[in-house]
């Protein structure tokens, strides 16, 4: 337990320490830190702003989908009123369209008839005239007979 | 090793101490020294005979071993830092630094590039040189004894030339910084102008004088007080391990408990240096 030279070696070794440590050693350190402080500050303002930025998203997404509803409704119901109009058009067609064939068929009918009977008529006409003039063969002048045989059957 | 407790205690308590021997000195072996010779003594009283200007090769092995640990271990990881997440060691030596940095914080207000590193030196250093004392007491010494060294104190901090050359060192960066803040002047004025201050001049002229006795001893207490309760403790708990080991084989448990109360006192005596030089810094800026 003697004091002697070993205080100034041990001071000197502690004054090279501490320079070691100011210079090397504690700058580095505590950058460090304080990047790492500085770095998680910022990831943690970033977070706070990105949950922001979905909460506001969530709302807008929802907006956007009330909108999308409110706009396939209205769709929806176009289309039906569309189509119900459509459909009734479409039977008022189809109505007037069998009004309309109808018409034309009896018409045709009616044609028909007329013809059938304009032929019989003729025939009926030739008929008489045939059987007349094979009774009255002599006496009967035929144009002037038959003129008047035909204004009969047009009066049938 | 010696065959009785006392030579055993001695053996454990003696430094290996290289100096010169001055001519006409009885070494332990009987001889005479006939020129003075530079050599490594035998014995306590060749190591006393040396005088001054001798050096504990002991004690500054392990201190420098110690401190070169320190640097290098933490001189790895501030190099490899990065401001992502930390390793294994980064964690460990950050928490180290954070905790020093803090205390500084708290005690010393204002800045200073130099007191925040100072204290980090001296914690971990400290630490590592108490921490020496948990190696059971007779491996290393036993070790150096078979290799033909005569004498292995591996606890620097229990050799009141560490302590006092690290707490003399301080006192010097106290006085320094004192200066540096306040000036000549104010050192010399917080030397003479307190504790008693009278605004009579007459009065005043008369308290110097004691107002300096006072300061001064306030002042040359702080290195000798801070280097006396570290090396105290210490030394106090390596004389106990030694104590404990000449026991037998009944001092397993006892061993035990020591050094888990050991190991208070290891943090505890380092963190109280490191705190103390802050405080007598922060002291000294501050005006009173």
């Amino acid at each position: 337990m003697n004091l002697n030279a070993t205080i100034i070696g041990q001071s000197l070794s502690f004054i090279f320490f501490i320079w070691f440590c100011m210079k090397f050693i504690w700058p580095p350190i505590i950058r460090g830190l304080e990047d790492r402080a500085k770095k998680i500050a910022d990831s943690l303002i970033f977070s706070e702003k990105a949950k922001i930025q979905l909460d506001q998203a969530e709302v807008d997404a929802k907006k956007c989908l009330e909108v999308a509803q409110l706009e396939a409704k209205t769709i929806l119901d176009q289309a039906r009123k569309r189509a119900s109009g459509l459909i009734d058009a479409a039977k008022i067609q189809a109505k007037e369209e069998a009004v309309r064939i109808q018409a034309i068929a009896s018409k045709e009918t009616e044609q028909e008839i007329n013809q059938a009977k304009d032929v019989l008529r003729k025939r009926l006409a030739s008929l008489v005239i045939a059987g007349v003039s094979t009774v009255i063969a002599e006496q009967i002048d035929e144009t002037k007979h038959s003129q008047l045989i035909d204004q009969l059957a047009a009066n049938l | 090793m010696g065959n009785s407790a006392t030579d055993y205690i001695v053996h454990h308590l003696s430094h290996l101490t290289y100096g010169c021997l001055p001519a006409g000195f009885e070494r332990a072996d009987g001889s005479i020294v006939s020129n003075a010779i530079y050599t490594i003594a035998q014995n306590a009283q060749e190591a006393k005979a040396m005088g001054f200007w001798a050096l504990q090769i002991d004690t500054l092995f392990w201190s420098l071993l110690t401190g070169i640990i320190f640097c290098g271990l933490f001189f790895c990881v501030a190099r490899s830092l990065s401001a992502g997440v930390p390793k294994r060691w980064q964690n460990a030596i950050e928490v180290i630094v954070e905790f020093v940095d803090k205390n500084v914080k708290d005690t010393f207000h204002g800045t200073s590039c130099f007191i925040a590193p100072l204290a980090l030196t001296i914690f971990m250093w400290v630490f590592l040189m108490n921490l020496l004392d948990l190696v059971p007491v007779d491996w290393i010494p036993g070790l150096a004894s078979a290799s033909g060294i005569p004498y292995m104190r591996i606890v620097p901090s229990t050799d009141p030339n560490v302590t006092l050359g690290m707490s003399l060192t301080i006192f010097i960066l106290l006085i320094g910084y004192t200066v540096y803040s306040r000036g000549v002047l104010g050192f010399i004025s917080s030397l003479t102008l307190h504790p008693f201050q009278h605004k009579n001049m007459l009065v005043q002229a008369i308290l110097i004088p004691i107002n300096l006795i006072l300061e001064t001893i306030t002042l040359i207490a702080k290195p000798i007080s801070l280097a006396l309760r570290l090396f105290g403790n210490l030394y106090a708990g390596e004389l106990i391990f030694i104590l404990i080991a000449l026991i037998g084989y009944y001092q397993l448990p006892l061993h035990f408990t020591w050094a888990v109360f050991h190991i208070l006192v290891i943090v505890l005596q380092a963190f109280i240096f490191m705190m103390l030089t802050i405080v007598y810094l922060s002291m000294a800026k501050d005006s009173h």
